[in-house]
């Protein structure tokens, strides 16, 4: 009888222990998780992209993912898009999309993508195109997922402060297209120049003065410089602005350059403490990557302006950033 | 056993008296001064605000005369250059250069004075800036 008892006792020991044993709960609701990254550098331009990966996923076999929603304090240019595709490496390093979701769709400053396939875990990626109306102000995100039971979690991400920097690039420049409009931030022909004399702020020429024993090359030069920069460009007297100009080498800004990614960039402080007081309104013989500091005799604009590359003679390709001061 | 421990520590309390003694004597800059009397501009250099150099050819320097003449291309804003020095060993320079400086009075041309190593000897340059100008077309 004793045996009988002990045995019972064991069993029930044992079979408390294994039930202890098991965390198991098969009603339990288990969390999403979610990660987001900032991919973009630099200063936020408008009518540039601010780039996130956000990855969502639960546990395998815990549910499905219905939706994803990215809703931006200020909505985005109508280029703002989540992509709907997720992604792998693959074994040669190179990222594979597979489509999960329908095309995002844009309502306000929402962008929802709506998953299609039954998947647990996906990584989407969203474009934000800084509209106008951001440019000065603050931008934050905040990033939704949710699964088909309910289950949802958000990521807030920002604030991003957006640059008050204007940038155009690959401006073209020749021998007949060379009357620049800093507002315009264009480059114009003589003709088209006349119209616009209060908008020139500097003229571009190039001359081979080898021959009289100088490199006179690529010059930049305020309408109102000494004529000998000018050389026998036709400037008319209407073209009365003048500026200071800040010869650079070696600033490679990430946004005004052709070449891979320096990760260096042209920020708003940049142009609020450059100091360009007593310089020339010229720059002589400029050189393909090299630049130029630039401050209206107004003092309503300073500007950097990017060579990023230059003709053997007179053309070439500059890109621009204005700060209004 | 004791004596010979005795004998070391007292050469190495010696020995830490005698370095510690060692005169390694510095300027106002922090800089060591040393027994070197030499006293010249070995090079001498003239970058713009790019920081690349604007002089065309070599600079001449004569270190009997104590000048330095120095051609600079077209265009160059003198009011903005960064002057570069090549001193010989330990010497220094006065004033020190600290930013751009101005060079447009070709008429009061700047000057520099080099200092020796041993602090002893002085001389004052000066800088004559000359900018290549077109020549007639040939």
């Amino acid at each position: 009888m004793k045996k009988i008892h002990a045995l019972i006792c064991l069993s029930l020991i044992a079979s408390a222990t294994f039930t202890a044993c098991s965390d198991k709960d098969d009603n339990e609701i288990l969390p999403i998780n979610n990660k987001c990254l900032k991919r973009t550098q630099g200063p936020n331009l408008v009518g540039n992209d601010i780039y996130f990966v956000y990855a969502m996923a639960m546990p395998y076999g815990s549910g499905q993912l219905q939706t994803c929603t990215v809703e931006a304090s200020i909505a985005g240019a109508e280029e703002t898009w989540l992509e709907h595709n997720s992604y792998h490496t693959n074994s040669s390093g190179f990222d594979v999309a597979v489509p999960v979701g329908e095309p995002s769709v844009n309502s306000g400053a929402r962008t929802t993508v709506t998953f299609n396939t039954d998947t647990c875990a996906a990584a989407l990626r969203y474009y934000y195109r800084i509209p106008e109306e951001a440019r000065g102000k603050d931008v934050s995100f905040r990033f939704t997922a949710t699964a088909r039971d309910g289950r949802t979690i958000s990521m807030d991400m920002g604030p991003y402060t957006v640059s008050r920097q204007y940038m155009t690039r690959d401006i073209t420049l020749s021998k007949s297209r060379c009357y620049i409009s800093l507002e315009d931030m264009a480059a114009y022909t003589l003709e088209e120049a006349r119209n616009i004399p209060d908008k020139i702020d500097l003229v571009y020429l190039w001359r081979n003065k080898i021959n009289q024993g100088v490199e006179f090359g690529h010059t930049f030069a305020s309408p109102v410089a000494d004529r000998e920069y000018l050389d026998n460009l036709e400037v008319p007297e209407s073209m009365t602005r003048d500026l200071r100009m800040r010869k650079e080498w070696g600033i490679i800004d990430g946004h005004l350059t052709d070449d891979p990614d320096y990760g260096t960039y042209i920020d708003d402080i940049d142009f609020e403490t450059i100091r360009l007081a007593d310089m020339p309104n010229y720059c002589v013989n400029m050189k393909e990557k090299g630049g130029m500091w630039i401050e209206t005799a107004d003092g309503r604009y300073r500007a950097y302006l990017y060579i990023n590359s230059l003709r053997s003679t007179s053309g070439g390709v500059i890109s621009i950033k204005r700060y209004n001061m | 056993m004791k004596k010979i421990f005795s004998l070391i520590l007292i050469s190495l309390a010696l020995l830490t008296t005698a370095t510690a003694c060692y005169d390694n004597p510095v300027d106002d800059d922090g800089l060591l001064i040393t027994d070197r009397d030499e006293c010249y501009v070995s090079n001498f250099d003239l970058t713009g605000t790019d920081h690349l150099t604007v002089r065309v050819g070599d600079a001449i320097i004569d270190n009997e005369a104590c000048t330095i003449h120095v051609t600079v291309a077209y265009g160059t804003d003198l009011r903005h250059l960064y002057p570069k020095f090549s001193l010989v060993t330990d010497a220094k320079l006065e004033p020190k250069i600290e930013g751009l400086t101005d060079f447009s009075d070709l008429d009061n041309p700047r000057k520099y004075t080099v200092v020796s190593g041993s602090r002893r000897v002085r001389k004052t340059y000066t800088v004559y800036v000359t900018v290549q100008k077109l020549t007639s077309q040939s």
